[in-house]
């Protein structure tokens, strides 16, 4: 891939971009805190997180040997319940609170409420929300990126080929088939496989949940070093995921080829392809080196733009599969009404998809020098 | 498309700019195709709209009411028998007139008249008297598969001056099956104030049953699959297999408390009429199956149809309007405002949208809200953060006419901002925001349909809550192909019909797209 030294200039895009970024990630937690706080929902989430509190307090004081009299206990969780409800300003208006509660959020110091939302992730109670989602995370990450790489090796050398055989039946399937995947949902799409492959056919699971334990059980064998055991859950893993990365790649694989053919069909028309082919180059050459190190680049960001915004997809996508990733841990946050979990969960996702915009405007400057401001 | 003549209105030249339009658009295959569907979908639209009533979203809601419990569950759609699969028709006899009515007086007579009564399996001989009704319906069952009910539904009707709870009505329910035995599956004893509904039950014929056949089961299982035992014959001593060929149902209705003859009378001169439906669920049912509650799945894609239709137009038609207002008023202006918005523009492009709407989705939950209100709630967010892209469009076209020769010559010829933005540059800008405008229709339904799935209620049965009831039921559900294909197949052909305009709109507005 070429690629050229950061100039000034290009620095300065950078770090205007970045600046927008960061301003956005302030806009969207300020959003945040004002959903949060207007609808009275974080009052939900602090008398979850003291009703914890004052619970704990109360088993300290009430256990064997305490030295405290018991009718003296009452009136002691009673003080540091209001103790507690003065240190979350519970007793000040909600804009007031909101301000004071985003360093919280921001450091993800908030706790998960409710067992079930931990239990899909294979841990227990206590939890912090920072530790859920830095385990649900590489999970959703590790199962998109390899439908990625998946989709790039097959689109990427398709894509000229295609472009060559504009008009033809092939040519004609592909954008039907990209029309088809831009259509229909992908977690649609996953419903039905569940039905075709699992129900009809019986060569995938119907039920995705035990993928939950085996996910913990390769994490343990890793651990212990055990080769045998990190190859037979790795093979059950296998089993229980060969059926989503699939679908998700069969879903980005239209948009990836789609756009592959767009960009090579404006690539095969220029002067220097021909000019290749009037030296007398072979097919395969001028593929190989006029065209694909051409189109990777503009591929690449075309379709991780999209990524970006259609990350959504997939988090509805995991939930159908009880893929244990991000997706899930909203689907049975929202489920059971654990805010903490949500409003971490919003502020991250957020987060991750800014960081990821970041770094494709800082690849699509290093990639494409002439990009503008 | 045609320039704008100087005598015309603005609102006639986009009515004309439509019509134009849209003979344009017949003209290619594409636009042929997404015009098509998109009739299909205002007529069924029309169609929800006269037939469904006015409550569906509550009835939809409440899942173990009527009618739904009415319905047999997890029934697959009627016509796929004509596809080979086995199953058993349900059906539903209404207003059926009674074969016998009569004045008992002789306790004989009931046995004569209703010889069911007596040659049930383990019968006794009762004595009653009373004015008697017999409704007998057949039921043909030609499947392995069982029926999954019988239900009888009372309708009872008097004038005032009839005090209903003097009377009383034994209601006895019985099958006679094709291998001539019967078996009594319901009995009521009710004032006729109270008579609204009976099913069938395994408590009258269970013990008789098991010691005719010779069975090893027990009354637990009896009550569980009551329906293979009313149905199906015995192969061994636990298994069986469905018994085909033709049932009767056998209601009987005696009316007792006052004088039969005074009961006759108010029959026949229609002071007090009772009328009958009975319902033999079977496995399929109407046209698209029902899911695990009963509910009817025709009904509630039915209603999905005008809710897609208008949440889409309105998004869309709000995010054009937003993004041509903002983005002219950003490209012909230009200066402090323009660098306001578009800096507003990066920061909303920068947002991703579904955990800003799952987080509103949640807020609106925890507040209780469901329906319109909490549907428009989710619009408006969605309004908010897309107008983006349309703006910055507008924006450009505005900036490059802004500088053409007639702008400065209109300028010169003493014309006003307002004239200038109204008569010259939207006009232009229009044909590219009724692209935008097709475009972004299916968005907010797939947004919807997404916020659903991830277990955000707003109440109303929409294609998409349809399938987020079928992934909170996921471990049955997805077996059930009916009630997962056609909710998605409607949201994608909706999808597909506004992105295949959207492409012919574009062609026609951008003509160097025109292939050839």
């Amino acid at each position: 891939m070429y690629c050229m030294p950061l100039d000034r200039r290009s620095l300065r895009i950078i770090a205007f971009r970045g600046l927008t970024l960061t301003f956005t990630l302030i806009v969207v937690v300020i959003l945040t805190a004002i959903i949060v706080g207007a609808t009275g929902y974080d009052e939900v989430i602090l008398r979850a997180v003291i009703n914890e509190q004052v619970r704990a307090y109360r088993e300290e004081l009430s256990r064997p040997g305490s030295p405290v009299p018991p009718e003296e206990r009452e009136r002691m969780v009673r003080e540091y319940r209001d103790t507690l409800v003065r240190v979350y300003g519970l007793d000040k208006p909600w804009y007031i609170r909101s301000l004071s509660n985003v360093p919280r959020l921001v450091t993800l110091d908030l706790y998960v409420t409710q067992e079930e939302v931990a239990g899909v992730l294979g841990l227990r109670r206590p939890l912090k929300v920072g530790d859920a989602i830095a385990v649900a995370l590489p999970r959703t990450i590790i199962m998109i990126t390899l439908a990625y790489v998946i989709s790039a090796f097959i689109s990427v050398p398709i894509g000229p080929y295609i472009a060559y055989k504009r008009g033809s039946v092939f040519d004609k399937s592909v954008i039907v088939y990209a029309a088809i995947t831009n259509a229909f949902p992908v977690w649609w799409i996953a419903m039905l496989s569940i039905f075709i492959f699992g129900f009809y056919l019986g060569l995938a699971p119907t039920s995705y949940r035990p993928i939950i334990a085996q996910i913990s059980k390769l994490s343990d064998a890793i651990y212990s070093l055990n080769i045998t055991n990190i190859i037979l859950t790795f093979k059950d893993i296998l089993y229980y995921s060969y059926l989503p990365i699939l679908v998700v790649t069969f879903s980005l694989l239209g948009a990836w080829l789609y756009s592959a053919r767009a960009v090579a069909i404006r690539v095969v028309s220029e002067d220097y392809v021909a000019a290749a082919r009037a030296k007398g180059l072979s097919e395969s050459t001028i593929v190989r080196k006029y065209i694909l190190r051409v189109i990777a680049g503009p591929i690449l960001t075309f379709v991780i733009l999209g990524l970006a915004g259609s990350i959504g997809g997939y988090i509805i996508t995991e939930t159908v599969f009880d893929w244990p990733g991000m997706g899930l841990l909203y689907y049975v946050a929202i489920s059971t009404g654990d805010s903490p979990t949500i409003l971490a969960l919003v502020y991250v996702t957020t987060l991750v998809y800014i960081v990821a915009r970041f770094i494709l405007e800082v690849l699509y400057v290093i990639l494409d020098p002439r990009v503008k401001l | 498309m045609s320039k704008m003549p100087v005598k015309e209105s603005f609102i006639s030249y986009i009515a004309r700019s439509i019509k134009e339009g849209l003979r344009e658009v017949l003209t290619y295959n594409m636009g042929r195709v997404g015009l098509a569907i998109l009739v299909f979908m205002v007529v069924m639209s029309i169609y929800s709209i006269i037939v469904l009533p006015g409550d569906f979203p509550a009835m939809w809601r409440y899942v173990t009411e009527p009618p739904w419990i009415y319905n047999p569950r997890s029934a697959l759609p009627s016509w796929v028998e004509y596809l080979g699969f086995d199953v058993s028709e349900t059906r539903t006899y209404t207003a059926i007139r009674p074969q016998e009515s009569r004045v008992i007086i002789n306790p004989d007579d009931l046995f004569r008249y209703a010889p069911e009564v007596e040659r049930a399996l383990g019968a006794r001989r009762v004595a009653l008297i009373g004015y008697l009704e017999v409704y007998r319906v057949e039921y043909n069952l030609d499947s392995r598969s069982y029926p999954q009910d019988i239900i009888v539904l009372f309708n009872v009707k008097a004038s005032e001056n009839v005090n209903l709870t003097n009377i009383r009505v034994i209601a006895l329910l019985y099958v006679t099956r094709p291998d001539d035995v019967i078996l009594k599956i319901g009995e009521l004893s009710v004032s006729l104030n109270m008579l609204n509904y009976m099913k069938a039950t395994h408590e009258y014929f269970s013990l008789p049953y098991i010691s005719y056949y010779n069975l090893n089961l027990t009354l637990e299982e009896m009550k569980t699959y009551f329906n293979i035992a009313i149905f199906g014959k015995p192969i061994t001593s636990r298994e069986f297999e469905s018994l085909r060929g033709t049932y009767q149902i056998t209601l009987v209705l005696l009316y007792i408390g006052i004088d039969p003859r005074e009961i006759s009378r108010l029959i026949a001169d229609r002071s007090l009429s009772v009328s009958v439906d009975i319902k033999v669920l079977g496995t399929s049912y109407g046209l698209l199956g029902t899911d695990i509650y009963g509910r009817d799945l025709f009904m509630g894609l039915l209603f999905g149809f005008p809710v897609a239709l208008t949440i889409g137009f309105l998004v869309s038609l709000a995010i054009v309007a937003i993004g041509l207002t903002l983005g002219v008023i950003s490209g012909y202006f230009g200066g402090r405002i323009d660098e306001i918005i578009q800096r507003a523009i990066d920061i909303i492009a920068n947002i991703p949208l579904l955990p800003i709407l799952i987080l509103v989705g949640v807020a609106i939950q925890t507040q209780g809200w469901t329906g319109w209100p909490a549907l428009s709630i989710i619009m408006i967010i969605l309004v908010a953060f897309s107008w983006g892209g349309v703006a910055i469009i507008s924006r450009s076209m505005a900036l490059s006419i802004k500088s053409e020769p007639y702008i400065e010559a209109a300028k010169a010829l003493g014309a006003s901002t307002t004239r200038i933005i109204f008569r010259h540059i939207i006009p232009q800008i229009i044909p590219y925001a009724m692209a935008a405008l097709v475009f972004g229709v299916p968005s907010a339904i797939i947004a919807e349909a997404g916020l659903s799935v991830l277990g955000i209620d707003h109440g109303l049965p929409t294609w998409g809550r349809l399938l987020a009831d079928a992934q909170a039921n996921r471990g049955v559900a997805y077996n059930m192909w009916w009630w997962v294909l056609p909710p998605g197949l409607l949201l994608g052909l909706f999808s597909f019909a506004f992105v295949a305009l959207g492409f012919t709109l574009e062609t026609i507005v951008e003509p160097r797209l025109r292939r050839r």
